[in-house]
């Protein structure tokens, strides 16, 4: 590298030579008795040239390589010292609105990281998400396998989220000798000890920031379509409908507005797609669309509890819930019991299980932390609870009544059963919204649990569960766009996250579809890229660091006497030549 | 042409006589004619040297009387001596500017022109000087030869131009010498006929300075001819000096052919050195003078 770069300036000064050389020396004049004989040599006229034929002399080669040892005592070459090292930590933003600027950044980065490579002899590189859940994506000393794995893995296709806990980590792992990179779209505020380097530039965009589907379940459908320009925008949109494209309509919007779009899916359709003409940003321009199934669970109610209004208030606003005859077809029972024959875990069920004996105390009615109770308010529970010896050794109390279980809840692999402690006779939980929240809770908490076909609507990147068979095959996770297939591990619920582009996508296990589901991109705060701008990290601590690991030419007395020596030279063959 | 300084010119005087006390022009081949002189005529005269034996004739001196001669044949003899006569010296001055353009080489032009005129006066030679110069011959007298008187002489349309040797008048069986530097372009066999004799010996003397052999151009050059005034413009290196040294050396390799071919003494005399030096170094082995015994 080079300690002083305006040193090569000075090169300047050889073609300033080398034209001083090309015009014509002012000729000597001299008295000759021999003048006959020169006529043998090719004579130049009387007005002569003012440029001539460059002549291989001695001074112009002497002063060429004057010239070339003063720019290189100029610019202060300088070696990097074997032993010099530099971590280098590039954090990069995965949010969805870097996928605009995402090979924009890669170029940028390209010759930044070769320069950054050259101030140490040895470079570690390390790659890490911006969302720091996601890991790291490189890690090692290859500079174009940093980049060969960034053109791979650095996919930025997520929400937004806080990039400080990745930055942090970085500049930690970078230290006082290396380097934080950020590469983002988006000029910010980094942490001390990080540099920024942003490829963004302000766009339009225009986008679908929602849709909601009709919940009578007649295919109705609203989307809503927003501009993030400053200036008016008009595009084309139009629903495809198993992949065939309907009509086209336009929609024209104000900058900075939205509007609504109605439509109804048709009957005869299957996969329904909102598309909206591509801009800037296609994520947002298509939302894929399916009619809603919720998984349908099989109810068996006892006999003793049919006629208890409360259950089937219950039954009927839940929804999807099939009212079945028999307890063996059922996936839920609700049911009562006594304290001392509480029914076997071998189906999932509401137990309301008798033998009051006192009133609990509202004061002391205490929730345990728990999904069912979380967020619900019981202080006005008045009821008479059962006494229960003792409890199962699988058994858990969500709600207590002083030293009295209440509400507790029994999970046995795949079986759950809610044990209400309490007669629904005499008490007033039926009016109670937190009883029949936490019945609804728990019903639904069945539900996923239970095997079953379900259509969503979800969005891109979603955590989702899907309940599988034990002892059945795999389970398998396909894209629609793609095709591509992934295997799923989990039982009895499997986690899968919801592709991170909109697609459709199933979940199948042994063949039998279990979710049917498109994933839309929902991340508004993405979409607008108005505020993207680009910045490029400052050189002076590259060149700061490269000339700590760098050592200073030791030639220099050498090449200082060879240009005294050359311009010497120089100096005397002309003085010769002139005299 | 710049004057020689008086005492340059004493210097040439002086450089001339020490080197004809040393060497003189060559005299020895030919045999010579004229007046009473030093060197052996052709014919019969008073020398010391001897001639050849005739009969003793009356009026003869009688101390001429060979009488070992009459004691051998018992004839009256006497011998005869050669005469020793003066030669006739026909000695011609290059007046071209070339001649005096360097100051050592008119110093030197000037020491052998009065080297020539002390050897002939040595042998009481009849010597006539002439300054030639293009086509113009001026008889010069010897209280004359000066530098600056020189060059008045020399005629405009005449500067530049090869000497007309022809217009030299020429006596005849005399020993013709032309100090010139032969810095003129033209055949050497068309110069050197208007000199070459038919009986005599004819001698060249031609002075040259460093400067002209084994110049040191480098770079833009203007040269300028002290003799008809000429501007060249010339881009001298290395190759360009090699050309110009070749044809200077080719130059001479003509002339001393074609005195060759013509038994005329060629001796180029280099301006540096001392004046005896230079004239030994190639003159005298050159045959154009010799020592004196």
């Amino acid at each position: 590298m080079l300690g002083n770069p305006a040193g090569l300036w000075a090169l300047l000064a050889a073609p300033l030579i080398v034209l001083l050389h090309l015009l014509r020396q002012r000729p000597r004049p001299l008295e000759v008795s021999t003048l006959f004989l020169l006529d043998a040599l090719r004579p130049e006229g009387r007005g002569g040239r003012v440029i001539q034929r460059l002549r291989n002399t001695a001074p112009l080669w002497l002063q060429l390589f004057a010239v070339a040892l003063t720019t290189v005592l100029l610019a202060e070459p300088r070696f990097l010292v074997e032993s010099s090292a530099q971590r280098v930590v590039l954090v990069l933003d995965s949010s969805a609105s870097m996928s605009v600027f995402r090979d924009a950044a890669l170029a940028r980065l390209g010759p930044r990281l070769a320069a950054i490579e050259r101030s140490a002899a040895h470079t570690e590189w390390i790659a890490l998400d911006s969302d720091i859940d996601r890991g790291q994506l490189y890690g090692g000393s290859q500079r174009r396998a940093l980049l060969e794995a960034l053109q791979t893995a650095w996919r930025p296709l997520g929400a937004t989220h806080d990039a400080e806990p990745a930055l942090r980590l970085a500049a930690g792992l970078a230290g006082a000798t290396g380097l934080a990179l950020f590469v983002t779209d988006h000029v910010r505020e980094v942490p001390a000890g990080v540099a920024l380097l942003s490829a963004g530039e302000p766009r339009d965009n225009v986008g679908f920031a929602g849709v909601v589907l009709d919940a009578d379940g007649a295919g109705g459908f609203a989307a809503r379509v927003r501009s993030y320009a400053d200036t008016a925008q008009s595009r084309a949109f139009w629903l495809e409908v198993d992949g065939e494209r309907g009509t086209e309509r336009r929609i024209d919007l104000a900058p900075g507005t939205a509007q609504l779009v109605r439509g109804v899916l048709p009957e005869a359709g299957r996969s329904f797609v909102l598309r909206l003409a591509p801009d800037a940003f296609p994520l947002d321009d298509t939302a894929p669309l399916l009619r809603p199934e919720r998984k349908r669970l099989g109810v068996f109610v006892a006999p003793e509890l049919r006629d208890r209004d409360l259950l089937e208030r219950l039954i009927g606003a839940l929804g999807d819930l099939d009212v079945v005859a028999e307890r063996a077809g059922a996936d839920l029972a609700i049911e009562a019991a006594s304290v001392s024959a509480l029914p076997a875990a071998d189906l999932s069920a509401i137990v309301f299980v008798s033998g009051a004996r006192a009133a609990a105390e509202s004061r002391d009615l205490v929730a345990v932390p728990d999904s069912l109770a979380d967020g619900l308010t019981w202080d006005a529970l008045l009821c008479r609870h059962a006494e229960r010896p003792e409890l199962a050794p699988d058994e858990r109390v969500v709600l207590w009544g002083g030293r009295l279980p209440l509400i507790s809840l029994r999970e046995s692999g795949d079986v759950q059963q809610l044990l209400v402690n309490f007669d629904l006779r005499s008490c007033n939980a039926g009016r109670l919204p937190a009883f029949v929240v936490a019945l609804a809770r728990f019903v639904e908490a069945v539900r996923d649990r239970t095997v079953g076909y379900e259509a969503r609507n979800v969005e891109v990147g979603q955590l989702l569960r899907t309940a599988t068979r034990a002892g059945a095959g795999d389970t398998w996770l396909r894209t629609s766009s793609t095709g591509a297939a992934r295997a799923l591990a989990g039982h009895p619920l499997v986690e899968l996250r919801a592709p991170d582009e909109p697609d459709f996508f199933e979940v199948t296990q042994d063949d039998q579809v279990l979710l049917r589901a498109a994933a839309r991109f929902a991340e508004v705060r993405e979409a607008d890229l108005r505020g993207a701008g680009a910045i490029d990290p400052p050189e002076d601590r590259t060149r700061e660091r490269a000339l700590r690991n760098s050592r200073g030419d030791p030639f220099r007395p050498l090449w200082i006497g060879l240009l005294l020596a050359a311009l010497l030279a120089s100096w005397w063959l002309l003085g010769r030549a002139r005299t | 042409m710049r004057p020689l300084s008086p005492t340059r010119l004493r210097d040439a005087k002086r450089h001339a006589r020490a080197a004809a006390e040393q060497i003189r022009l060559a005299f020895d081949g030919p045999t010579w004619r004229g007046r009473s002189g030093v060197l052996a005529g052709t014919a019969a005269g008073s020398s010391i040297e001897y001639h050849d034996h005739r009969p003793f004739l009356l009026g003869d001196d009688p101390r001429d009387l060979d009488w070992r001669a009459y004691a051998r044949t018992g004839q009256y003899t006497r011998k005869t001596y050669r005469e020793e006569v003066s030669p006739r010296i026909d000695l011609a001055l290059d007046l071209s500017a070339s001649m005096y353009a360097d100051e050592g080489k008119a110093l030197r032009t000037l020491e052998l022109f009065h080297f020539c005129v002390e050897a002939g006066l040595r042998v009481r030679a009849a010597l006539c000087c002439y300054g030639v110069s293009g086509s113009q011959v001026e008889m010069l007298s010897l209280d004359r030869v000066q530098v600056g008187e020189f060059a008045a002489t020399v005629a405009e349309n005449d500067r530049g131009r090869a000497p007309d040797l022809g217009q030299v008048p020429w006596r005849a069986h005399t020993l013709r010498v032309w100090i010139s530097d032969l810095l003129f372009a033209g055949e050497a066999g068309g110069v050197l006929a208007g000199f070459a004799p038919r009986s005599g010996r004819a001698i060249v003397l031609a002075p040259h300075a460093r400067a002209e052999s084994e110049p040191d151009w480098s770079g833009s050059m203007e040269f300028i001819d002290v003799e008809g005034g000429g501007r060249q413009l010339r881009q001298i290196d290395e190759r360009a000096l090699a050309r110009y040294r070749a044809a200077y050396t080719r130059h001479f390799e003509l002339w001393s052919v074609a005195c060759r071919r013509r038994s005329i003494a060629l001796a180029r005399v280099s301006s540096e050195g001392e004046f005896v030096d230079a004239l030994c170094a190639e003159a005298l082995p050159g045959g154009a003078v010799e020592l004196w015994t």
